[in-house]
């Protein structure tokens, strides 16, 4: 399998994007999954068969593991690091061990392996892997916040196993890296995770030098120092570990549910009901509050924080993702969307303005395809970057057929720009749409063009899709997912949509054969 | 067998009959459908074969179905066979062959119905499906569409033949 590497990226990662598969077992209504994570993965398939449940798992894990790493460092790893000096304990490493360090990081091209780090800093960063008290309270935790529930445990399939297990498997071009695995049942949690012996990006290598030449004046300071100044020793190994660790605290994942539309036009009444009820708070027996799901929730967060001036610090390569938006709002919206921060505290309200009209319409008075479209018009437009993960639930909701193709071709040209995206569908356009751009792409390699993305023209590689089919056994098993690979006759369609046209055709010849004999047999029929 | 299936079996000749529909990879399930029946076998080699009333080779269908429905008409049922590409024309024509047929075999005072049905193994495209509504099969002065089926299915006959509530599409008026 084809890694991923984001084209638009300056500085290409030496061992390329890592690969995720992730299995689970008994997860909601899914009884065995076994997904590879594409730049582009697709889950189709009946309703309540659980394609919004792995696409909430992808949510929940993203945020565990920072963006599936290199290596899985803790989170509080890279929030650490914004800690005065003083927060941290210091690190005693003899100078030898330096010495040592520094000369296979110069001497054997800038790579050392991950068992060649001192004894004290590997077993410690191994221990967090099979830390119950690390990664796996994050994970049961973050399930427990992404979809609503009090315990992980409501989240099981009812099954002879009684065990619900969600497990990773990461690699890339240098092969494994790392694996983790956690296993709930109403006795025990249990986690089991390992870190392969990899080889670690140091730092004399021609690309990504700006973190190159941080990992080497990190370590002339290290060095210099009579005692080993503790940030500096943490910054280095986190660069170490993880080569696109700069913008570790910037990968971020996005997700946009299928009740978008609802939201864009309500999320006023909601927030200003959660304000308006917080006040009771010391005075009143608290009111019950309803909760969201997480990922829900943080969608609204970030509606309601949502501030494009704020965009000075994004990358030059996000620029590329804000054209994209420009252009679905031209081809699909026929307008712009433009965000009003005048009322009352900088409560952003979201408008539409169709083209060659002056006039701005109010979300609620818009057509129900404006309200889908305009969150992930203004995600693309100011926050998504090259190495963010967004998820889009049923992208096709209230479009034409037109305009889900052109969706298609935008979901494309995300991934052209380094964004993995994640969608769920129920659309025969788009999967057409997608198989027709994985057909482009083979068709640019066939004539050997380059490979430079054009928003205009976006492709798709046949690695670089996955579409998975989520099976319901029809017996109570639960179900089954497994992938639809692309043919280059049939596409990425699953079988059934096929089963649906022609049940509908054949319901079809039927009804005209009657109308047919009757006519034939003397009866009158209105032509 | 009753007399007009009698009948027409005279008229064919015994030794060009079957009792299956299936052919190489397409499977008919015949179960649901009613009994007796005669099946018809365009290709057959007994003797000088059809050729009299298949002269083109090119336009010969897999199968003829004859049975009488449970409201008494007679009901023909061409069958085509494709388990690879599927190209309306084509196999419009040798349906349309086999309609022509029966309309030879049968005797004008009989009141009859024809299903012309498309046996295949994949999926049809949307594209496939609008033509072949199109590629119509005459048969005594109707036009009627051909409907499909999916080789190896359970009762994949029956379905095409009955709808889904297992009536006959010739039931009668209310």
């Amino acid at each position: 399998m084809a890694n991923h590497e984001a084209s638009v990226a300056n500085e290409t990662p030496q061992f390329g994007q890592p690969n995720v598969r992730l299995e689970v077992q008994d997860f909601g209504p899914v009884a065995h999954a076994n997904i590879q994570l594409r730049p582009l993965t697709v889950f189709v398939g009946p309703s309540n068969t659980g394609k919004t449940y792995l696409a909430l798992l992808i949510y929940t894990l993203h945020g565990v593991f920072a963006g599936f790493p290199r290596f899985p460092l803790p989170e509080r790893w890279y929030m650490d690091l914004h800690m005065p000096p003083g927060y941290w304990e210091p690190i005693e490493i003899p100078g030898k061990t330096l010495e040592e360090m520094r000369k296979k990081l110069i001497t054997q091209r800038g790579q050392i392996k991950f068992s060649e780090l001192p004894h004290f800093v590997h077993n410690e960063l191994v221990s967090h892997i099979n830390d119950p008290n690390q990664f796996s309270s994050d994970l049961l935790y973050r399930l427990r916040y992404c979809f609503d529930v009090e315990s992980e445990l409501e989240l099981m399939r009812q099954s002879s196993s009684g065990r619900l297990r969600v497990s990773l498997n990461v690699n890339d071009l240098s092969g494994d890296l790392w694996q983790f695995a956690v296993e709930s049942s109403s006795d025990e949690a249990s986690v089991s995770g390992s870190v392969q012996d990899i080889l670690l990006q140091g730092g004399n290598r021609g690309i990504n030098s700006r973190r190159n030449d941080r990992l080497l004046q990190l370590l002339r300071q290290i060095e210099r120092a009579e005692e080993i100044p503790p940030l500096a020793w943490h910054e280095f190994l986190v660069l170490l570990i993880n080569p696109d660790a700069e913008n570790q605290w910037a990968s971020d994942v996005f997700y946009v549910p299928a009740v978008r539309g609802g939201i864009m036009e309500s999320h006023r009444i909601i927030a200003s009901a959660l304000v308006g009820r917080s006040s009771y708070a010391g005075f009143e027996p608290t009111p019950q509050i309803p909760t969201l799901p997480g990922a829900i929730a943080d969608f609204v967060r970030r509606l309601i924080l949502y501030d494009e001036r704020q965009k000075n610090s994004r990358l030059a390569a996000s620029e590329q993702i804000a054209k994209l938006a420009k252009d679905l709002e031209k081809n699909i919206l026929s307008g712009d969307i433009l965000i009003d921060q005048s009322t009352t505290g900088g409560y952003p309200e979201f408008v539409y303005r169709p083209q060659g009209i002056q006039q701005s319409i109010r979300l609620n008075r818009t057509s129900s395809m404006v309200s889908e479209l305009t969150p992930i018009v203004l995600f693309m437009r100011g926050y998504l970057k090259p190495g963010d993960t967004l998820i889009i639930e049923e992208p096709e909701a209230h479009l034409h057929p037109a305009a889900q193709t052109q969706m298609a071709k935008t979901l494309a040209a995300l991934v052209r720009a380094g964004v993995r995206v994640v969608v769920t569908t129920h659309s025969d356009w788009l999967l057409q749409k997608m198989a027709n751009l994985v057909r482009e792409g083979e068709l640019r390699q066939a004539q050997g063009e380059d490979s430079e993305p054009d928003a205009s023209a976006p492709w798709l590689d046949p690695q670089e899709v996955g579409v998975w089919l989520f099976k319901d056994s029809q017996d109570g098993e639960g179900t089954t997912v497994q992938e639809i690979p692309f043919d280059r006759v049939d596409g990425l369609e699953p079988e059934d949509y096929a089963d649906v046209a022609e049940t509908l055709y054949n319901d079809s010849a039927k009804l005209q054969n009657q109308l047919e004999l009757i006519k034939s047999q003397g009866g009158i029929i209105n032509e | 067998m009753n007399d007009m299936l009698k009948y027409i079996q005279d008229k064919i000749g015994a030794e060009h009959c079957r009792q299956f529909c299936s052919k190489d990879n397409c499977k008919v399930d015949l179960s649901g459908t009613p009994s007796p029946r005669l099946i018809v076998d365009p290709e057959s080699k007994e003797g000088e074969g059809l050729v009299n009333y298949f002269p083109d080779n090119e336009k010969k269908c897999d199968s003829i179905l004859f049975f009488q429905s449970p409201a008494g008409k007679l009901v023909v049922a061409p069958l085509e066979f494709k388990t690879g590409e599927v190209k309306a024309t084509p196999i419009s024509e040798k349906l349309q062959a086999a309609a022509c047929f029966a309309e030879r075999m049968i005797p004008e005072s009989c009141g009859s119905i024809c299903h012309p049905i498309l046996f295949h193994a994949g999926g049809l495209h949307k594209d496939q499906l609008k033509k072949l509504n199109r590629a119509k099969v005459r048969f005594r002065g109707a036009q009627l569409t051909i409907q499909t089926a999916k080789c190896g299915q359970s009762r994949n006959l029956a379905k095409a033949l009955f709808d889904g509530r297992g009536q006959s599409p010739d039931r009668k008026k209310r």
